[in-house]
């Protein structure tokens, strides 16, 4: 037996695998940065939009709504960290430290919207998420399905912000602790009121009896909404 | 960062399943670049200066079809007429294969024909080799024909040593017409290369039916006697006579020049039937000869080809059972998701962001990457052309039907051997 041939080939394999490893990592560490400069283009664009909320307490209501409109890039940042998730596996630290920021960049997302809506005298329809993916909510994965579905059909009218009640944030448990959520999942606050289990199509439907004017007003569009495409 | 932090068990067990098919591939392909100059010397320089006489055997069952071609293309070898003899063995044929081999008998002295009542290969190639008395021996399966210079160049081959026992042909499909046939005529070319490859490392553990030719004297002196030189082996005698040549440190030479063209199945069933038997014979053998398995004694085959190749076996069965596993997975969700908000569908999203950049993704490619290294390899040895149309079809269906065979054959080789030792004990 030719032992040298046997290390050679080892070597040799080692570094295709190893090099396949690196590559990969590398495009990796590339999409991990794309998702953190869309974070970085939210958290200003919503700092800036603050500040001219403070600024010029004066805006009018139109000149508002025509900045606020942060939900496609909301979308676009929840598909891109779910399917991140999905590749790199739910512990990875780069992935939760992403969801944490955009568990935040929800929140205040939330907050400014709610401060444009007392502005403005208008009632957006806004629906809390709250989900676990470490296997203890079993229903949380079709209630996922549901609240997309709803997303698409009612991305203008609709809010839907997913968080993921798991995450080690402060701010996060504050919210949860505000709404009174325990840790039965998944849970859906709606118009300040907290459900518990899975809601079907249905259910949202008659929980949310706005979306049938929305429907009835002829104001449906096809576009697609921020958040429930989050990591289910 | 490795991929490897919080790696589920089945991903960590294809990723060594992938590392061991790469590594398998690079040690043969290294192998054989550092014999390539070599190789190329002994298949063009060497010239045929002795014809040793020589025997081939056509074992026959209901070959009505294919035999006149088999008998033609042995007459039409390049090799003198007195140092050849073609003997037919009819195995109790139900058909008119006896009447076709009397009228070559009657017109060709080179030719005769025994007959005998159905016993199967084994028996058929037993009783002709019982009345050989040439140097080599070999055997033609009455469904494969012979180029003109086959015989030339693996006498050629045997004159290279006295050691060698044995000499292996390249093996290739006659005239394939579908698309199963395309992807075998592929996959015959990757083992032009394999076996080239084995025959570099002395690894070469089986001496196919078609046209792998003997020095009579070695086989007789490994039998009990001159009747039981071909064992029924489970139903695959050449893997046996392969290992009992190797057991017994004989080499074995291979001469890709030298080309059989051989009728593959061509239906999805008999290619099945087929596979099956080789794929339960090659086990059921390796299992017989399962002191081989590791044994130092054994160099190459024992520590590297014959391990490799069980665990061939068991690895792809395992990457198809993950692969249905994860079909069923995507089924389910999908369903759950029609059944939970109804059907709609979402076209998917082509941003490059979303194309996959899993590790194993490129490791894959790699493998296929050296893959079309060695079909190329094949052509250089063979001088034959690869189609492109073959390897395509090989390498998108090959993975999907070979485990229909190599799962059925694991099941029942290991009902076979524990039912073997239920026996024994």
């Amino acid at each position: 037996m030719n032992y040298k041939r046997y290390i050679l080939a080892f070597i040799i394999t080692s570094a295709i695998f190893a090099t396949a490893i690196l590559i990969s990592n590398k495009l990796n560490a590339d999409k991990l940065m794309q998702v953190r400069a869309i974070e970085d283009k939210m958290s200003i664009d919503i700092l800036s939009l603050e500040t001219q909320f403070d600024l010029l307490q004066e805006l009018s209501c139109e000149q508002i709504g025509n900045s606020t409109i942060l939900s496609s890039e909301l979308s676009n940042l929840a598909s891109k960290l779910s399917y991140m998730e999905e590749q790199r596996g739910a512990d990875d630290s780069e992935v939760i430290r992403l969801k944490r920021r955009y568990s935040l960049l929800q929140i205040k997302d939330l907050l400014l919207m709610k401060r444009v809506s007392d502005k403005c005298n208008i009632k957006p329809t806004v629906v809390l998420y709250f989900y676990s993916n470490k296997g203890d909510c079993s229903s949380c994965k079709r209630q996922g399905y549901v609240l997309t579905k709803l997303a698409e059909d009612y991305s203008d009218n609709l809010r839907i912000y997913a968080f993921d009640a798991n995450l080690d944030l402060s701010v996060l448990k504050t919210l949860i602790n505000i709404n009174n959520v325990t840790k039965e999942l998944p849970a859906l606050v709606i118009n300040g009121k907290t459900y518990y289990g899975f809601k079907s199509l249905d259910d949202m439907h008659k929980l949310l009896p706005e979306l049938a004017d929305i429907e009835e007003s002829g104001k449906v569009s096809g576009t697609s909404d921020p958040v429930a495409d989050t990591p289910e | 960062m490795l991929p490897f932090g919080a790696m589920s068990v089945d991903t960590a067990v294809v990723y060594v399943l992938l590392y061991l098919s790469l590594y398998f591939e690079v040690f043969l392909l290294i192998s054989f670049i550092a014999h390539k100059n070599t190789l190329s010397k002994t298949t063009h320089k060497t010239k045929c200066t002795y014809y040793p006489s020589t025997t081939i055997i056509v074992p026959c069952y209901n070959e009505e079809k294919t035999l006149a071609g088999t008998l033609r293309s042995l007459l039409a070898l390049d090799y003198p007429q007195d140092k050849l003899s073609i003997v037919v063995v009819n195995d109790g044929s139900k058909d008119k294969t006896q009447q076709i081999a009397e009228e070559f008998a009657s017109q060709y002295q080179q030719i005769k024909v025994l007959s005998k009542e159905n016993g199967g290969k084994a028996s058929a190639m037993n009783m002709a080799i019982a009345q050989c008395k040439t140097e080599l021996v070999g055997c033609l399966d009455a469904d494969s024909f012979v180029s003109p210079n086959a015989l030339k160049l693996i006498s050629a081959k045997f004159a290279e040593s006295s050691d060698i026992s044995a000499v292996t042909p390249a093996i290739m499909i006659h005239n394939p017409t579908n698309a199963l046939q395309y992807m075998q005529r592929a996959e015959y070319m990757v083992g032009i290369f394999m076996k080239k490859a084995f025959s570099i490392i002395d690894s070469i553990i089986v001496t196919p039916g078609p046209f792998s030719i003997f020095r009579t004297e070695h086989i007789l002196a490994l039998s009990p006697n001159a009747s039981e030189v071909w064992q029924h082996a489970h139903g695959t005698e050449d893997f046996e006579m392969g290992l009992r040549l190797q057991s017994n440190f004989k080499k074995i030479a291979n001469e890709p020049l030298a080309q059989v063209h051989t009728i593959s199945p061509n239906t999805l069933y008999s290619l099945y039937r087929q596979r099956l038997r080789w794929v339960y014979g090659f086990l059921m053998n390796a299992y017989d000869y399962k002191h081989m398995i590791g044994n130092h004694k054994y160099g190459n085959v024992g520590m590297f080809i014959l391990p490799t190749a069980l665990l061939g076996v068991f690895g792809a069965v395992y990457m198809f059972g993950l692969l249905i596993f994860n079909i069923l997975k995507g089924t389910f969700n999908l369903l759950e998701r029609v059944l939970t908000t109804g059907m709609h569908v979402s076209w998917p999203n082509l941003e490059l962001f979303y194309i996959n950049t899993n590790a194993m993704l490129f490791i894959v490619i790699s493998l296929l990457a050296i893959l079309l290294l060695i079909l190329h390899n094949s052509a250089l040895l063979s001088g034959v052309k690869v189609h492109k149309r073959d390897t395509a079809l090989y390498l998108l269906l090959y993975g999907f039907v070979s485990p229909l065979w190599l799962t059925s054959a694991l099941a029942r080789a290991l009902i076979g051997a524990e039912s073997k030792w239920r026996v024994i004990r």
